[in-house]
């Protein structure tokens, strides 16, 4: 199957389970709700009934910002310009890539990692549906499939925690480390930039590369019914070094389109001028329409991954599956 | 009380009114330190080799034994030093220094020039050091050379010192960084002989920078042929010698401090500076090739320092200046020294963002507060940082508006700025952040040397600024702009203390304003006003009221028309006393002012009208600039928080979303 079969392909089956963005949409919007209230009430306790509720109405009130961050720790900490339009998602983007994407505050870590976990419960269920797409799926089959995997898949999460902590401090920290030290004496910005730039490119390279090796790892453990999650991963770069060009080039492709996606945002990210109950809404259904389709997006890729992972591997995966009259209609 | 003002006012000024003896003609300072100095860079040992012959005139009345002498870079000589000790404490050095980082002043020698009774005195070996701050045996920052013979008043010695220096990799601005050198506070420099014959002469502390008195520099520097250097003074020429090196001397009277810089990588550009009723004066750029584009808003920078300090509190004199461009991380930007200044800036670097505008309005702003008007920044450092602070923070705003938030990504390469958002003068442009995170670290009056390192810029520099600001709004602009151009132009080229700021401050508004200064510098006070509750209730009676002479029960009858009972309690939460505003506005537009002392930690209003009550507010024209907490100044009848509650949680709560799915991304 070519890669852009995988790729169209795969956009289909994700918008053939509606349902199951509705699900995994619904469960992170709930997972942040306690956190959103807690803020809302963190808000509101400070401006009270003051008058300065008018300032934030209008934009964001920088002498208020800087009374209510002293005023206490904890997830207030976290507030301030860098939640304006689409400077969340630099910021997010920024903190991927040198590591610091695995440090905060403590009610935000917690939620990382429930999200990690319903993550791994859903993601079970997920690939089953993508990999047999002819299959009837109810929702007591989708959470089925999901129990499943989800421990199989929380081991997963485990290793590849530990293996990015790995990638952050024995290749970005000590690469960091040494521009600092080649650029000692380097009177000008430019080359510590350069190779400052370089390094990101590597570290966005090596966070492909396992990115994808994890993606596969869980596509064959549902796939090929594999249970370590060691071997399930090196099945995944195994496939990935395997078939560099099919596998790299449906990743780029799906990236692209991120990129594209991104960038609409870029320019369409509500600032921080709302002032009535209308353009609020607004604005807040067009971050979330913009997080759904970050979401569609990730889905792509697991179901792009899995139609170029079961096209390579042919009908003997699909057997393991248990269902191998699937395997010429998935070929066809 | 007026009398008493004039009276502390009189000796401090006395010497203002007195002419100095030997004083050249023409002569803005007094000139009793002027320096002859030759100094040799070797840019790859990173030592310089100098000798100075310093002529110091005693301007006091009693005679001086000793010569005491800073030494500066002896404070990064070891970590012993009473400055790196210090550091310990601060955000500053928080690096640790490799082997070749560190550095020294050795004097060689001391010898006593021809002239007078101290002829041909060899002072080498009988100097000492002095540790007179800390008592830190280690502590190599002040040498004291004792006199044969004393240096009676009126009456100049001459004096020749020769030293040998290790150029640091740059602590508190001053090192190099590869071919890049920045050179300040590099010479064996005569500290200030006060009234009572001892000298002032603090060691160099984390916290604090310097003081000197006024003199004529005359320095030749040599350095590697064809590297483009930058001086205090103007140049007088250069001589090519036969070794590769070339000789640069440059001149300038009436300074009290001389810096210089050189490297092979600098570029150089020219500009003009004209402004109807101010002196001309001419700007050399040296900067750094990769921020060619920024060159004209460095310019832009400076001609807005030169235009309004000049039109707001005197003519900066000299005719030239020199705007340095440091090297990347060089650590020497951020800095002033007379007629020369460093700013800094990055190659990307987005207009409206503040930089590197802010900080070159800052630095050239030092010409007057600290070049031209000389405090003593061991001492009394606020009256430069915190008046230059307050006039960086109008004179951008005047020049370029407000600035907007610049956030840096990606190890801090790229900028995204948020143009919403704005940073207000009386606020962010006065650091009122800092400010509060510091209120009660030190009291202002406290010698700046000994305030606690990590927060002592807070005071200085923020918690001034402020209070001026105060001062702007409740003595208005005009008047706070000729208590501060009088103090310029009584104190140029002089030595004032705070007495004879707060000496001319009561004197050019006209009121006694000891109340004021006793709060914001003689304490640690910090103010915090709030409206604690507000209610307005149907005026309705219930009880016994006196009928035709007898007491008759009535309950809840309301009049007519409706009458509201309005009751406000304001309250002080915080030990700092001054009066203030308190604004009562009602529905129907109708306002109720009052000025409230605040001497009682509370106070009630109770006003019955035919309408309610919509809000009140403390100090409504945000007068208290220091009051740590404004959001609770004011508080409405009907409560509004919700929606700008909603709004920014769910901003919050986008943010949030979007990092759950980045990290889901890698799993």
């Amino acid at each position: 199957m070519s890669i852009g079969c995988c790729f169209m392909a795969g956009l289909r089956r994700v918008l053939r389970s509606p349902a199951l963005i509705f699900w995994i949409f619904a469960t992170s919007l709930l997972l942040t709700l306690p956190l959103t209230v807690a803020m809302r009430n963190a808000i509101k306790q400070s401006v009270g009934t003051s008058l300065v509720q008018q300032n934030l109405r209008q934009g964001l009130d920088m002498d208020w910002l800087g009374e209510f961050l002293s005023q206490g720790d904890g997830i207030r900490g976290t507030f301030g310009p860098r939640v304006v339009g689409f400077l969340p998602v630099l910021i997010n983007l920024d903190k991927l890539l040198d590591g610091r994407i695995f440090s905060a505050e403590l009610g935000i870590s917690i939620a990382g990692m429930l999200f990690l976990l319903v993550w791994a419960f859903f993601g079970g269920g997920i690939l089953s549906r993508y990999a047999r797409p002819e299959k009837l799926y109810t929702r007591s089959t989708f959470f089925a499939d999901s129990g499943e995997y989800f421990l199989r898949f929380v081991r997963l999460v485990i290793l590849s925690i530990l293996v990015y902590l790995a990638l952050y401090q024995w290749v970005a920290a000590p690469l960091f480390r040494l521009i600092d030290r080649l650029t000692r004496d380097t009177p000008a910005e430019i080359p510590e930039m350069v190779y400052s730039g370089l390094v990101f490119l590597l570290l966005a390279f090596l966070l492909m590369i396992l990115s994808m090796a994890m993606d596969y790892a869980k596509i064959a453990m549902v796939v090929e019914n594999r249970r370590s999650s060691i071997l399930a991963f090196l099945r995944g770069l195994r496939f990935v070094f395997s078939n560099k060009l099919k596998s790299l080039g449906l990743y780029l492709l799906l990236i692209l389109v991120g990129v594209i996606l991104f960038g609409i945002y870029g320019l369409l990210a509500p600032g921080p001028n709302q002032a009535n109950d209308f353009t609020l809404i607004v604005a807040f259904i067009g971050g979330q329409v913009f997080l759904i389709a970050r979401l569609i997006l990730k889905l792509w890729f697991l179901a792009g991954q899995t139609m170029l992972f079961q096209s390579v591997t042919g009908p003997e995966a699909i057997t393991a599956m248990g269902t191998p009259a699937a395997a010429s209609l998935f070929l066809s | 009380m007026f009398r008493r003002i004039l009276f502390l006012a009189v000796p401090a000024s006395f010497l203002s009114l007195s002419p100095a003896p030997g004083q050249d003609a023409g002569a803005l300072s007094p000139r009793n330190a002027n320096y002859t100095i030759e100094v040799r860079l070797d840019s790859a040992q990173k030592t310089l080799e100098g000798k100075e012959i310093l002529t110091w005139r005693n301007l006091m009345q009693m005679p001086a034994q000793e010569l005491w002498f800073h030494l500066y870079w002896n404070a990064w000589k070891n970590n012993r030093s009473s400055w790196m000790q210090e550091a310990l404490l601060s955000r500053r050095g928080a690096r640790i220094p490799e082997e070749g980082d560190w550095s020294y002043c050795e004097v060689k020698s001391v010898k006593v020039l021809p002239a007078g009774a101290n002829t041909g005195a060899n002072l080498t070996g009988k100097t000492r050091y002095a540790s007179p701050d800390d008592g830190n045996p280690n502590d190599q920052t002040v040498l004291v050379a004792t006199l044969p013979q004393p240096v009676s008043p009126g009456e100049s010695v001459m004096v020749e010192v020769s030293w040998k220096s290790k150029i640091p990799r740059t602590f508190a601005r001053t090192g190099f960084r590869d071919n890049y050198f920045f050179i300040a506070q590099w010479f064996p420099k005569v500290g200030v002989c006060q009234a009572d014959g001892t000298w002032n002469c603090h060691q160099f502390h984390a916290g604090t920078e310097f003081f000197s008195d006024y003199g004529v520099y005359d320095v030749k520097m040599t350095v590697p042929r064809g590297w483009l250097l930058g001086a205090t003074g103007e140049p007088k020429g250069v001589t090519d010698n036969s070794d590769g090196t070339a000789t640069h001397e440059y001149v300038q009277a009436d300074v009290h401090d001389f810096a210089w810089t050189t490297s092979p990588g600098y570029r150089e550009a020219r500009k003009n500076f004209e402004f109807p009723g101010l002196k001309p004066v001419q700007m050399r750029l040296l900067y750094q090739p990769e921020h060619e584009r920024q060159v004209e808003r460095h310019f832009r920078a400076t001609q807005a320092t030169l235009r309004y300090y000049g039109t707001w509190f005197g003519e900066y004199p000299y005719g030239h200046i020199t705007i340095i461009d440091p090297a990347w991380e060089s650590g020497t930007g951020g800095m002033e020294y007379p007629t020369l200044f460093t700013c800094g800036s990055r190659v990307l670097n987005p207009a409206g963002g503040g930089s590197p505008e802010g900080v070159t309005v800052h630095e050239a702003g030092h010409q007057f507060w600290y070049g031209i008007v000389g405090n003593n920044e061991f001492e009394d450092a606020w009256l430069d940082e915190g008046f230059n602070t307050f006039s960086t923070a109008r004179t951008m705003d005047a020049a370029f508006g407000e600035t907007s938030d610049v956030f840096r990504l990606f190890r801090g390469y790229i900028p995204y700025m948020v143009p919403e958002i704005k940073f207000h003068r009386m606020t962010g442009g006065n650091r009122l952040d800092g400010y509060r995170d510091a209120a009660r670290s030190d009291i202002e009056a406290t010698p700046t040397f000994e305030y606690f390192p990590a927060t002592g810029a807070n005071i200085s520099y923020n918690k001034t600024a402020l209070w001026l600001s105060m001062m702007e709004r409740m003595l208005g602009w005009e008047t706070l702009q000729n208590i501060l151009s009088t103090h310029f132009q009584r104190w140029k080229f002089r030595h004032p203390k705070p007495d004879d700021f707060f000496a001319i401050a009561n004197e050019v508004s006209g009121r006694d304003l000891t109340y004021f200064f006793d709060q914001v510098y003689r304490k640690a006070a910090v103010f915090d006003y709030a409206v604690e509750s507000v209610a307005s209730d149907e005026l309705k009676t219930e009880g016994l009221v006196d009928k035709d002479g007898k007491p008759t029960y009535v309950k809840g009858g309301s009049s007519t028309p409706k009458q509201y009972q309005t009751r406000v309690v304001v309250r002080r939460l915080e030990d700092g006393v001054l009066p203030v505003d308190v604004l009562l506005k009602f529905e129907n537009g109708d306002e109720f002012r009052d000025l409230w002392d605040s001497r009682n930690t509370w106070k009630l209003y109770t006003i019955v009208k035919p309408v309610k009550l919509s809000y009140a507010i403390v100090d409504p024209d945000r007068k208290i600039l220091l009051d740590i907490n404004y959001t609770n100044n004011s508080r409405a009848l009907v409560p509004k928080a919700d929606f700008a509650a909603s709004k920014w949680a769910s901003k919050w709560m986008i943010a949030l979303q979007d990092y759950l799915q980045t990290l889901a991304f890698l799993f």
